[in-house]
Formats: C-alpha cells, sequence, structure tokens
C-alpha cells in the first residue's frame, strides 16, 4: 500500500461514515415518524378510558334490584332525568328514544347492550311511574331500565361517579342538565355527552369504535389499541 | 513488552513507510467506535422513553382501565394502628380490593392469590401494596382484619370506616355490596360483594382490574410488567 494511494481511500471511509451516520439517522427517525403519523392521522380511533364507573344498587321499574354488576359484560347507554322533565328542563329521553331506534337496525355481532334511564328523583319517581314513563317512551323492556334509588346514593353515583351536577330547588323541581353516558363492559366509563343533547349519530359512532375495540384488541391489535389509548387525543363530542 | 524504551521509540521509527494506512485504519476503527457508542446511547435512550412513554401491552389477564382521572382520595383506619389515606402510598401501585374477614370463599381465595403473586413478584412486590377495605366495618375490628391479614401477607394492610363512608368509597370503584341475611338474626348474614381487585398507580388511576378467577401467576405476571 503507497501513501499516494491512502488519500482517496481516507477519504471515500469519511464519506462511507457519513453515509453510515446517515443511514442510523434515517433508522432512528423512522419510530420517531411513524409515531407522529400514528398521533397526527389516528389509523385507529378509540373512544377515552375515563376512569371506572360507579357501583350501585337501585330499583327498577318492575320493583326489582339493578345493580352495576348485573350489566358487567354489557355496553350500557345512560341517561339522568326524572319522569316531570318537561321545559325549561332539557329531557334527554328522545335522544335516548333515537339510541333503541338505532340499536334496533344496529348489528352489534353479539356485543349486549343495555340502556339505563337514572331518574334524580325517587320521591316523585316511584317504581310505577318509572313504568308508566317507560311505556309512554315506548321502551323496549328487554333492552332499556328506568331506576331510582335513595337521594344520597343518587347523589353518590350521579353526581360523583358520574359527574353530573344537579340540585332540588325549594319548588321540588330537579335542575341539571341533560347528560347521556356510555359504559363498556369492563365498567368503564367511555363517554360522557354533557355539551347539550349528543346527537344520536354522535352516540352511534362511538358505539361502533367500542364494539370495534371489543372485537378487534386481542393479541397484536391489542398494542395498537394502547398505542392509541395512548394517543387518546380524539374528542368524544 | 517492557515500558520505556523500548516501545514508544520501536514504534515511532518502524512507524514511517505504514503510518497513512496505520493512521486511516485508527482513524476509521475510533470514528467507528464513536457512531457504535452514540447509536447505543441514543438507542439506550430511545428504549427508556418508550418504557416510560410508551404504549404498554394491556394486560394479558387482567381488564385494562388505564384511567386518565385519579380517584377521590380517602382516609380510613388501618391495621397498622393509625389511618392511612390512598394518598400515602405517592410512591407505589396500590393493589386494592374490598371483602370481609367471614367471607366464606371468595375473599380468602382472592387475598391467597394475592399473597401467592406478592411472594412471585419478589423484589418489585416493593413497588406495590395490597390494601384490603372491609365492606363490613361493623363485624370487622381493625385487630380482627389484622389477625386475618396477617395469614395471607404481613404486608398486607387492611382499612376500616363507617359504613356510609365505605359505601362510597368502595362505588367509586364500581364496587358494590350488601348484606345478605342468612337466618333470622341481625349479625347473621353474608355480604355479597363485587370481587374484582383494582390497581391504582401512584397517582391513584386505577389502571388495571382483575376479576375473580384470574391465578396468582397470572396476577404477578401482569404485575410485573407494570411495576417495571
Amino acid at each position: 500500500m503507497s501513501v499516494t494511494s491512502t488519500y482517496p481511500e481516507q477519504r471515500s471511509a469519511g464519506q462511507n461514515n457519513r453515509k453510515l451516520i446517515l443511514l442510523w439517522l434515517g433508522l432512528l427517525a423512522i419510530p420517531l415518524v411513524a409515531v407522529i403519523l400514528f398521533a397526527v392521522f389516528q389509523p385507529v380511533k378509540v373512544v377515552p378510558r375515563i376512569g371506572l364507573a360507579p357501583g350501585f344498587i337501585f330499583t327498577d321499574q318492575n320493583g326489582a334490584r339493578l345493580t352495576n354488576e348485573d350489566l358487567r359484560g354489557k355496553v350500557v347507554i345512560y341517561n339522568f332525568t326524572t319522569t316531570s322533565c318537561t321545559a325549561p328542563c332539557v329531557d334527554s329521553a328522545p335522544t335516548m328514544q333515537g339510541v333503541q331506534a338505532l340499536l334496533a337496525r344496529l348489528d352489534t355481532e353479539g356485543i349486549p347492550v343495555k340502556m339505563v334511564t337514572i331518574s334524580l328523583d325517587p320521591e316523585r319517581d316511584a317504581p310505577q311511574r318509572l313504568g308508566e314513563y317507560a311505556q309512554r317512551l315506548g321502551a323496549d323492556p328487554a333492552l332499556w331500565h328506568f331506576v331510582t334509588g335513595a337521594p344520597e346514593r343518587l347523589k353518590q353515583v350521579v353526581g360523583g361517579g358520574f359527574g353530573l351536577y344537579y340540585k332540588q330547588e325549594d319548588d321540588g323541581v330537579f335542575e341539571f342538565d341533560p347528560m347521556i353516558a356510555l359504559v363498556d363492559g369492563n365498567g368503564i366509563l367511555r363517554a360522557q355527552y354533557k355539551r347539550g343533547l349528543p346527537d344520536v349519530d354522535f352516540v352511534a359512532r362511538d358505539l361502533g369504535l367500542i364494539f370495534d375495540e371489543v372485537r378487534n384488541s386481542t393479541g397484536a391489535g391489542g398494542l395498537v389499541y394502547e398505542a392509541a389509548h395512548l394517543f387518546a387525543c380524539y374528542a368524544t363530542y | 513488552m517492557a515500558p520505556g524504551k523500548g516501545g514508544a521509540d520501536g514504534v515511532h521509527i518502524e512507524a514511517p513507510p505504514n503510518a497513512p494506512a496505520r493512521e486511516g485504519h485508527g482513524w476509521r476503527t475510533y470514528r467507528l467506535l464513536v457512531a457504535l457508542a452514540a447509536i447505543m446511547v441514543v438507542g439506550a435512550a430511545a428504549i427508556l422513553l418508550w418504557q416510560r412513554f410508551g404504549p404498554r401491552p394491556g394486560p394479558k389477564y387482567g381488564v385494562a382501565i388505564n384511567a386518565n382521572a385519579s380517584v377521590q382520595d380517602f382516609r380510613l383506619n388501618s391495621t397498622l394502628g393509625h389511618p392511612i389515606a390512598l394518598s400515602d402510598f405517592a410512591d407505589r401501585y396500590t393493589v386494592l380490593y374490598f371483602g370481609y374477614t367471614t367471607c366464606p370463599d371468595i375473599c380468602p381465595t382472592t387475598l391467597a392469590d394475592l399473597g401467592k403473586a406478592e411472594k412471585l413478584l419478589g423484589d418489585a412486590a416493593k413497588r406495590m401494596q395490597v390494601l384490603f377495605v372491609t365492606v363490613d366495618p361493623e363485624r370487622d375490628t381493625p385487630e380482627r382484619l389484622h389477625d386475618y391479614l396477617a395469614y395471607f401477607s404481613p404486608t398486607f394492610i387492611g382499612l376500616s370506616g363507617g359504613l356510609e363512608e365505605t359505601e362510597a368509597i368502595a362505588s367509586q370503584f364500581g364496587v358494590v355490596y350488601e348484606k345478605r341475611y342468612a337466618s333470622g338474626s341481625a349479625t347473621d348474614y353474608l355480604m355479597d360483594h363485587s370481587a374484582a381487585v383494582i390497581v391504582l398507580d401512584a397517582e391513584r388511576r386505577p389502571q388495571v382490574m382483575f376479576p375473580f378467577g384470574v391465578t396468582a401467576e397470572q396476577i404477578a405476571s401482569d404485575l410485573q410488567a407494570l411495576l417495571r
């Protein structure tokens, strides 16, 4: 090897090194770009896991006991109201009727779904009145439960667990904002539609996402879903 | 090689004819080493960041909750002889279970599984604390809780509060319970209660839930991944 020949060799080695460094930088950039693309385009959409839904033991329109444990394994759509909710009280019942109609034509692929209306007014909304209310709304008794419980329990479950502020005025009228909530089969609160009444389409979209997740989040899909939850920047409503 | 005269001088004398080639070699090796070191450092940093912030595979046997919100803190009488708050464990995961000492089957099975999982985890178990909240505070005194829990693990802490208080605390974990009287006697009753074990992170956010029926090995495996 001669002295003269080493100079170009050195230069080419330098070029090689530069290429090598570029290659490695490129390799390092791939996951970063992938993460950014995943966060921006959100190929897998999820509804966030807000927290554990509250536990309750309430009484339904037939005087039977209904607990959150009875509803485990089922996706549940809740609304919170009173049977005497008339204007200016914003009634969420029509939206629930819309959801019931939606469920009638929706293929949930074997995932059981329930609807629960929680009355904030146990004093007036005794089981019989809840039953009449259910009939008036055309509720399917196999799908849709109407429940209530002791005032302090309701405060704890609805006010605390579901995060809906409400109060009874001196004239006995309940003041509250309409709210609909989604709880998944694991008892995890997934959506609280608090800003006025949601369009049934919003509820339908989120229900669809929950069903997709139940179906697809096994095995490797699970990691993709966990990643999606990490970037849970998907606004629900 | 003898230190001093022979070494450096010898190399110096023999060097000139081969010097450029050798230098090229050394320079290349040096740069390669630097590049490798840099890659290792960046790689290690990436792995650490991924472990800290990256998505974790969901629990294999339990149910992922990964709640965004913390549960409300609470303070109850404990088997340590003084009241304990959930926020006292801000440096570790807490494993919460609701039950009662006269529980015939589910509670002892679950507690035995948690005790076994704790043993299987070894040192990692130091980053978690098992808390047993009695749903039967009328019969479960702190002394009784203490003796009962000692049977499963010396580290388990028992908590008891008022009736209303306990019910409210349990509800925020989706845990409910009620008395089921076995006979006419007012003290002869069982508690029907939710059987799930709930794991909270240091910020009191529910992370994982183990339904009844998950084995000690499975609990340990999921906790191992969480406690990394």
